[in-house]
């Protein structure tokens, strides 16, 4: 075993000598036997060695050290009729060894030495065989010209399994060698005719092919990942190599991809990891989901309340009263978003959990005991119930909501008691299969809705006082009572306006970052569960981008986002703009 | 008789004021925890000493209470545990502390217990053993040396002012002028290369020398300095824990010192008083979870001013032509709908865009052509306060433009044809007469732009805000605004000190109190604009005629 080691000499900027120094690093017989060695294959990971070589069709002479320094020495057999084609060693010792029917055998050394899996690749022979970046996949060629990629897997069993986890585009000649660039996972093939194809393993994308031009004996992927050298019939040529993104395609951002150490193709969205060989995950798919699933569970807590709201101050709502609480949910509206957050975050994520029952019983409860005021009112006493005008119904209500939130608070305890034996989490956990986050969807929901409900407040406040009084009059005319009239005649009347407030109100959803980014827990997980957190595309911009280096992969992706969002948000409000003004011109006669 | 109002609909109006009344008691019950836990902060509490029933001694201010949870015993809900400050993170490393009631013995408060606020570690709750100047005990026992300490606070005080001047007003000058000296080298060096010339080897010995100089006068600053942080550093004090640990510290690194216990309303207030005060205009301490905010005031303060005078000519003018010049068409109203787009478009794109743009595209070109010199090190290719203001002015144009078409639209006809009709121009009537009448409604815009402005956080955090800023963008140094600088700003601040920070839970009530800060600032701005509003409107009733 020998180490060459090459020492350029620099004088000033220009390489003046290069010398070569060749040192002896270990002897070692592979074959007891003496037979000859015809393929030979080495690596070194950390002070361990590992050497095979193929000693004859179906025998592998496989010599390591381990971690203490001693040696060992095994001899790998392949069934016959197959005849070994191929050996290559990965990381911690695991041997591959392709065969001409089509197979590879691979033999893991953790915790022993054992043939683990037979994997058959195609029917024809095995043409080329690499370990991949890492060394936990491999790419096997065939003689039919196809290419696939494969790693262990792990299984619900908890045992691994090796699987095809890719297939690349086939070649038209059989591939006979690759090679690797040890930045990233790119890899160049090479066929038989002297074709050169760029690859990338993850993605599976064909980046770049070189038409062929002579055979090429052998070829190589400069460290730095800047040039390619193929060596055709004795003649090197180098090709300049650029090749910033390769792992990103529409495929990879938008649709399932099969990383290395996953049990199936998923969405998935991790940007960095401690680790050396870390691959990043770039999935938009869980962030485009968290940002809907996030809005949507805000619509559904804000837009109920905001248009009974607007429609209550509107149409019902003593005229002295409406100008004092007009402006208040007004104000309400320029509530910075990072207030909102903090407390959300801080405050009600906390309480929410302490007592999940009672709040899920509060809104309904509030809006059943406000709403039962009307008969409250009818037994009050004259002499009270007479100073109660319509329009300040308000008056008696908030005291109810109090009450009805008090008693929320108060049996929220017996409830859990009596229907999730004593703790709504643990019940969820073990009824439901559902965890729970302490900063999930119902708390952004919440804080979310309280951030959209003062713009849609608002803005179907004005679409319902801008319906003429002359068709409420007439409607009040006929006979018809307030709420008949509300409801019958200004909502389809303001429905434009509603449905366009709406649009704004989900518009500003989905681009809110602040509330989400301190109310959830920033998880990029894709279930529907409400007690779970998500990640927006919004929140991940503001987390990751800080650390994301000017024109990288990753930073590129984040603009994507945004660009995104943008495209999101613009046909969103240009929907509502379009669609209100139809509906206006519509409403015009009216 | 109920029969009929269940057909008329009536709980349904019942049911939409309920709608209305869940949204006020939320905006209502939100602002009243924030101004409770923000203004609350600040108001020094009693200090308790609790003596557990296994004879452990705990001395703290009670900071919460809660019923136990056990699920599934009858015991369910009805134990309580009450929450301790404890302080002495340095001893104990830990601020706070659940105890279960059941566990205590006894409860007392003690008028010996001092509440101490020190430059590091949090508060130090304990009692005093004596006061040391160097060798020399000046005097012992808790109540002496409470005594004794409240004027050595205040001389403690006054040499930390005298400290902070020096180190940054005289060290500070000399260190900005060999940084200056310094570039001014690598400019030279950098024009050596391109051409040789004569005159920069004089200039560079020039500039030798002034930096051999400049370095003695750091010196000659810097034992100065050190002498007094010496001298301010003799007078120690100990201080026992209630668990008997006792710590030394110098009266220099002494902020604030009570007798908790002993204090009178009135001496109350007055702590409150002066904690407020030294939030609203000192320096923040121990990673932003005590001492004061002022930085992030000026920050915020300054971003919105030259986010004003950014957006406030760009929105007027736009409006102006938008409204007085432009044919009303098919482009106008487009420009419209994109207006009003804008205003809807998330503020995180708003921020990728001044990153993508402002930051590193025009920011790297300014530093290449202007400030080759302290490459690689970014000048203005890095963010900075010009560059979020400026990201924060596009987003806020949209409110600007709109809220001045809407102030032009209103001004009367008849005021304008008057002035058209006597004889002005176009531009002389928009100036003279247009303009002064539309001022208070664009005033209006600017004030819910400064608003909007000051409130948003995501777009700031990625082009120029951060924790903590040693430099303001404004000083005594030429050229006085340096539009380069990072900043602090109170919405960030708010998110760092409750979200990033080691220490959440004693970190809490600075971010309520940031907050209420900030809501206030809001929320003043809000009503001043619905204000003006409101008297422009009843301004042009009467006028209208």
């Amino acid at each position: 075993l020998m180490q060459v080691r090459y020492l350029p000499q620099f004088d000033g900027q220009t390489l003046k000598d290069v010398s070569i120094e060749v040192r002896e690093r270990a002897i070692v017989t592979l074959d007891p036997q003496g037979r000859p060695v015809r393929q030979v294959s080495y690596i070194e990971q950390g002070e361990q060695k590992f050497v095979a070589g193929l000693v004859s069709d179906g025998e592998v002479t496989y010599w390591w050290t381990d971690s203490s320094g001693e040696e060992h020495r095994a001899t790998l057999a392949v069934p016959a009729p197959n005849r070994v084609t191929h050996v290559r060693i990965g990381r911690n010792g695991s041997v591959l060894a392709g065969t001409d029917r089509g197979f590879v055998y691979h033999w893991g050394l953790v915790p022993e030495l054992k043939l683990t899996d037979v994997s058959p690749v195609s029917r024809t022979r095995v043409t080329a065989l690499e370990w991949m970046l890492g060394g936990n996949s491999w790419t096997a060629a065939a003689d039919d010209g196809s290419l696939s990629g494969w790693f262990r897997a792990p299984l619900e069993s908890g045992d691994f399994a090796m699987v095809r986890a890719h297939t690349f585009e086939p070649q038209a000649a059989p591939v006979v060698a690759m090679a690797l660039s040890g930045r990233e996972r790119s890899f160049a093939t090479i066929g038989r005719d002297g074709e050169i194809v760029l690859r990338h393993q993850t993605s599976e994308r064909t980046l770049v092919t070189l038409p062929p031009d002579g055979p090429v004996s052998a070829a190589l992927i400069t460290p730095k990942a800047d040039g390619l050298l193929a060596l055709e019939q004795g003649v090197l040529r180098r090709f300049a190599l650029q090749n910033p993104h390769p792992e990103t395609s529409w495929k990879t951002l938008f649709g399932k991809v099969w990383y290395e150490g996953y049990a199936k193709p998923e969405y998935v969205w991790q940007s960095t990891a401690a680790t050396d060989d870390f691959e990043s995950k770039f999935s938009l798919v869980p962030l485009i989901f968290g940002t809907m699933k996030g809005t949507l569970y805000a619509m559904l807590f804000a837009v109920p309340l905001s248009i009974l709201g607007a429609l209550y101050v509107s149409q019902f709502m003593d005229p002295t009263l409406r100008q004092k609480v007009k402006p208040t949910v007004e104000v309400m509206a320029a509530l910075p978003s990072v207030v909102i957050g903090f407390l959300a975050g801080l405050y009600l994520g906390a309480v929410i959990e302490r007592n999940l029952v009672a709040v899920i019983l509060m809104i309904p409860l509030m809006l059943l005991i406000g709403t039962s005021g009307v008969f409250i009112w009818r037994f009050l006493p004259l002499r009270i119930a007479t100073r109660l005008r319509p329009g300040t119904e308000v008056v008696l209500i908030l005291p109810l909501l109090l009450l009805a939130g008090w008693i929320a608070l108060a049996i929220g305890p017996t409830v859990e008691g009596l229907l999730f034996a004593g703790d709504a989490r643990l019940w969820l956990q073990s009824a439901l299969g559902l965890t729970y986050d302490q900063r999930n969807c119902l708390v952004v929901g919440i804080a979310m809705g309280f951030a959209v409900i003062p713009l849609i407040f608002t803005i179907s406040e004005d679409a319902f006082s801008g319906v003429p009084s002359s068709l409420t009059a007439a409607s009040l005319a006929l006979g018809a009572s307030r709420w008949q009239t509300a409801v019958q005649v200004v909502l389809p009347t303001a429905s434009p306006g509603i449905f366009s407030a709406v649009m704004i109100g989900f518009g500003r959803a989905v681009g809110e970052t602040m509330i989400v980014l301190m109310a959830t827990g920033n998880t990029p997980v894709m279930d529907w569960s409400i007690f779970n957190g998500i990640r927006t595309l919004s929140a991940n911009i503001a987390v990751e981008i800080p650390e994301a280096p000017e024109g990288g992969t990753l930073y590129r992706v984040l603009f994507l986002a945004a660009a995104l969002l943008f495209a999101m948000t613009f046909v969103i409000n240009t929907v509502a703009e379009v669609i209100r003004q139809r509906l206006r011109e519509k409403y015009k006669a009216v | 008789m109920t029969a009929q109002p269940l057909r008329r609909g009536d709980p349904a109006i019942w049911l939409a004021g309920s709608g209305l009344g869940v949204s006020l008691i939320m905006i209502t019950g939100m602002i009243v925890l924030i101004l409770t836990n923000g203004l609350g902060f600040f108001w020094p509490g009693r200090l308790v000493q609790l003596t557990l029933k296994d004879g452990s001694v705990l001395l703290g201010e009670v900071s919460g209470r809660e019923p136990i949870p056990q699920p599934g015993t009858p015991e369910h809900l009805t134990h309580f545990r009450t929450q301790l400050k404890l302080g002495n993170r340095d001893l104990t490393g830990v601020d706070f502390r659940w105890i279960e009631e059941d566990a205590i013995a006894a409860r007392d408060y003690p008028s010996d217990a001092l509440y101490v606020e020190r430059r590091e570690y949090g508060p130090f709750i304990g009692r005093a053993v004596k006061l040391t100047e160097g060798e020399r005990e000046l005097s012992s026992g808790s109540e002496a040396v409470a005594a004794a300490l409240a004027p050595l606070v205040v001389k403690a005080a006054r040499d930390r002012d005298t400290i902070r001047g020096l180190e940054r007003d005289e060290l500070g000058a000399v260190n900005y002028r060999i940084e200056r000296a310094r570039l001014e080298m690598r400019r030279l060096e950098l024009e050596a290369e391109s051409s040789s010339n004569p005159e920069t080897a004089e200039a560079r010995g020039e500039i030798e020398r002034e930096t051999a100089e400049l370095k003695v006068q750091y010196g000659l600053l810097e034992q100065r300095l050190a002498t007094i942080v010496e001298e301010a550093s003799r007078t120690r004090v100990t201080l026992r824990s209630a668990s008997g640990e006792e710590k030394e510290l110098p009266v220099l690194d002494l902020y604030r010192v009570y007798a908790a216990n002993r204090l009178t309303t009135s001496q109350r207030a007055r702590v409150y008083g002066s904690r407020l005060w030294e939030f609203l205009s000192d320096d923040p301490r121990e990673s932003n979870t005590e001492g004061g905010i002022f930085p992030a005031i000026f920050g915020t303060v300054m971003m919105v001013l030259i986010m004003s005078v950014l957006t406030v000519p760009f929105g007027v003018i736009a409006a102006l032509y938008l409204r007085e010049y432009a044919k009303q068409g098919l482009v106008v109203r487009l420009v419209r709908i994109g207006v009003n787009n804008l205003a809807g478009v998330p503020s995180i794109v708003f921020g990728v865009f001044g990153l993508g743009f402002f930051v590193y595209f025009v920011g790297g070109s300014v530093d290449r052509l202007f400030y080759p010199e302290s490459l690689p090190t970014p000048t203005f290719g890095t963010g900075g306060i010009l560059w979020a203001s400026l990201t924060l002015g596009l987003l806020t144009v949209p409110v600007v433009i709109v809220a001045a078409e809407e102030a032009l639209a209103a001004v009367p006809r008849s005021m304008r044809e008057a002035s058209l009709a006597a004889g002005a121009t176009t531009f002389q009537t928009i100036l003279r007469v247009v303009l002064p009448a539309a001022a208070p409604g664009i005033l209006t815009g600017l004030i819910l732009a400064m608003a909007r402005g000051a409130g948003e956080v995501a777009p700031l955090m990625i082009t120029g805000v951060v924790k903590l800023a040693p430099d303001m963008p404004l000083d005594g140094f030429f050229p006085f605004i340096h539009l380069e600088r990072k900043f602090m700003h109170l919405g960030y601040h708010i998110y760092d000190v409750g979200f990033q920070s080691p220490n959440v839970e004693a970190a809490k009530p600075m971010v309520y109190a940031t907050a209420v800060l900030l809501l206030l600032i809001v929320v003043l701005l809000n009503l001043t604009a619905v204000i003006v509003r409101n008297k422009l409107r009843r301004k042009y009733q009467t006028s209208a005629f």
